[in-house]
């Protein structure tokens, strides 16, 4: 296998594919390294989480090799890597280096830290299979970071799978460096009664997209999936969410918040399917944009694809910006414009922050996503 | 302290304010009252900065200094506070957190150390009592979902912990009923001592029974059109403001 691999050699989806629309991998590898890395990743010194808290289980990976060194608690177990599940990325993932794991979570796992850096030495094609099965009636704390890393691409796949009554609470953070890439996808099952509540804050890297299938095969299974970005200079977030409604007495809340600065973009696709058989679904979707520039682009759809008859489905979408009033109230009371404009950011950004349980991880994250929001040059 | 002179405004192209003098001195408490739309709350948040009317003419000095030349939060850190007509709601981000930021604002500008947080603690709880203000709303959000009469009341607790040389109260009293009236009042009396003064905008007589002010003016069509001791009020409640309308020229 070659050392190098360049851009160029790899099909990419292209935005005539619907689920690309707004990030045509095929133009963005024009903006790509000239060749992508395939060597084994150098473990120099260990990459600095922002979660630092006890935990009953650490795993580490860098460039999406698996890095006993700076773990702790039950290593994952390698497995077959089983064939790309998207079409559109299959040709990349099969050109990436690539690992799989799989991890079984039990109730003894009350909090697993998943930690996924990127070299910054190197600019490196990479891609990891993780496949996360939680026990029935467990419940677990997943926080999952995504972080360091040059201007390479790193794909995951996660397939997590929450038993009955099992209850995951998953907090991503994503705070790569500022050339990376990342192509997300996740594919979430719910068994009866199962709750899942995930937080997904953004603020790093160049590109980074998410896709999401959150299927609620249980009766009586919840979802809640709170997402927030805070972007600048020419940052890209592209969440697609697909939340399937398969049983009945489901929940599902979607709140999605982006912050959107300088030529950032935010792209939000919400997409609830409610089948025949998913009676008394109860489920909204509410996607807020708060745009700093006139160069920041916002694009927001949240779509119902309802074919039960008796269920309550609601969605709604806004794009604002920051409110001159309030701006003129903080500033009337001594604080400059720079915080002024930081603290009514964050007043946008807590509906989403308030999910993160750990105070300390909560108080962290919001700093970091203030911070960067700060760098922009105010319009 | 203040010291209006010819002020001109104007929002969009509509004149507002046509040629106010007004001056204030030290310790001295002054109602501005007047009809609706004569122009009182433009006056309150041009003192204050705000950058949607234009000023077309005169000046203001405070304390020497030319205020209109000032950004909202240097006119803030010299000491100037403008009581909200409508406090603006700010969700998320908790009473305690702003008043930590202004509160170090104003020490950075006077080139003192930041507030310890005992120290500002104190000072916000002394302020949270006199306003009977519980604890639990300082952490919460700045005005989040407060009633009319609570955001008042907590207005004027950051007026007290800020401590201003001039506080410009705009209609500070509307809205609220009598035991609130009397807390707010309470309020702004703690603060009056021989180097504040205290610019009251009120539609209403009622404010002035409680704070006793030193001159009372009256504002109609964009100037003051009459200045008085406490006793013009009591004229004012009783005959109303078209007893003014009738005792001078018509505004142009």
């Amino acid at each position: 296998m070659s050392e190098l691999i360049a851009p160029s050699d790899i099909r990419w989806p292209t935005r005539k594919q619907e689920a690309w629309k707004y990030t045509d991998l095929a133009a963005w590898s024009k903006l790509m390294p000239e060749a992508f890395s395939l060597a084994q990743p150098q473990p120099k010194a260990r990459p600095t989480a922002l979660w630092q808290g006890d935990c009953s289980r650490r795993l580490t990976w860098l460039d999406g090799q698996f890095q006993a060194d700076w773990s702790h608690g039950v290593a994952p177990t390698d497995t077959q890597a089983e064939p790309a599940s998207s079409e559109a990325l299959s040709d990349l993932i099969t050109h990436s280096r690539r690992q799989a794991h799989s991890l079984s979570l039990s109730g003894d796992d009350t909090c697993v830290h998943l930690v996924l850096a990127q070299d910054a030495e190197q600019d490196a094609l990479s891609h990891l299979d993780l496949n996360i099965d939680v026990a029935d009636n467990a419940e677990i704390t997943l926080i999952e970071e995504h972080l360091g890393g040059r201007a390479g691409l790193a794909s995951t796949q996660i397939n997590l799978t929450l038993g009955n009554n099992a209850q995951v609470r998953h907090v991503r953070l994503q705070h790569t460096s500022a050339q990376q890439m990342l192509i997300g996808g996740q594919h979430v099952r719910l068994s009866n009664y199962a709750r899942l509540f995930q937080t997904h804050v953004e603020w790093g890297g160049r590109l980074s997209r998410l896709h999401s299938t959150l299927a609620l095969q249980g009766e009586g299974a919840e979802c809640h999936y709170y997402a927030l970005s805070g972007l600048t200079e020419r940052q890209h977030v592209d969440h697609q969410v697909e939340v399937r409604h398969e049983a009945a007495h489901a929940i599902s809340r979607l709140r999605a918040r982006g912050i959107v600065g300088d030529s950032a973009r935010q792209v939000f696709n919400g997409k609830v399917y409610v089948a025949r058989d998913a009676q008394k679904t109860d489920s909204d979707q509410l996607l807020r944009n708060l745009l700093l520039s006139d160069k920041a682009e916002v694009d927001a759809k949240p779509e119902l694809e309802i074919y039960a008859d008796d269920v309550r489905c609601a969605h709604g979408s806004t794009v604002g910006r920051l409110d001159d009033a309030a701006l003129f109230y903080l500033r009337s009371r001594g604080l400059d414009s720079t915080q002024a404009r930081r603290l009514l950011m964050l007043s946008f950004a807590e509906r989403v922050l308030r999910e993160i349980g750990d105070e300390d991880l909560r108080d962290q994250t919001r700093t970091a996503i203030a911070d960067h929001l700060s760098l922009q040059t105010p319009a | 302290m203040l010291k209006i002179e010819n002020l001109t405004a104007k929002i969009q192209d509509k004149d507002i304010l046509k040629g106010i003098n007004l001056s204030i001195g030290a310790g001295e408490v002054h109602a501005i009252m007047g009809p609706n739309g004569s122009g009182k709350s433009t006056l309150a948040n041009i003192l204050a900065g705000r950058d949607s009317y234009e000023v077309t003419g005169g000046s203001v000095l405070f304390e020497g200094q030319d205020l209109l030349e000032l950004e909202p939060e240097e006119r803030a850190c010299a000491g100037i506070f403008l009581g909200f007509q409508y406090p603006v709601e700010i969700p998320g981000v908790s009473n305690m957190t702003m008043l930590k930021a202004a509160v170090n604002a104003r020490r950075k500008a006077q080139g003192q150390d930041e507030a310890t947080p005992l120290e500002l603690l104190q000072k916000v709880k002394k302020a949270a009592q006199t306003m009977q203000v519980a604890d639990a709303m300082l952490q919460r959000g700045v005005n989040e979902g407060f009633s009319g009469g609570e955001k008042k009341r907590n207005e004027i607790l950051q007026m007290l912990v800020l401590e201003p040389k001039l506080a410009i109260l705009d209609e500070t009293d509307s809205g609220l009923d009598i035991d609130a009236l009397k807390v707010v009042s309470d309020g702004v009396n703690a603060l009056r001592s021989a180097e504040r003064s205290v610019v009251l905008v009120t539609h209403y007589q009622r404010l002035l029974d409680h704070i006793k002010p030193d001159y009372v003016h009256v504002l109609a069509g964009g100037r003051i059109v009459e200045s008085g001791g406490p006793e013009l009020a009591l004229t004012l409640e009783e005959k109303g403001y078209a007893w003014i309308g009738d005792s001078q020229q018509a505004p142009a």
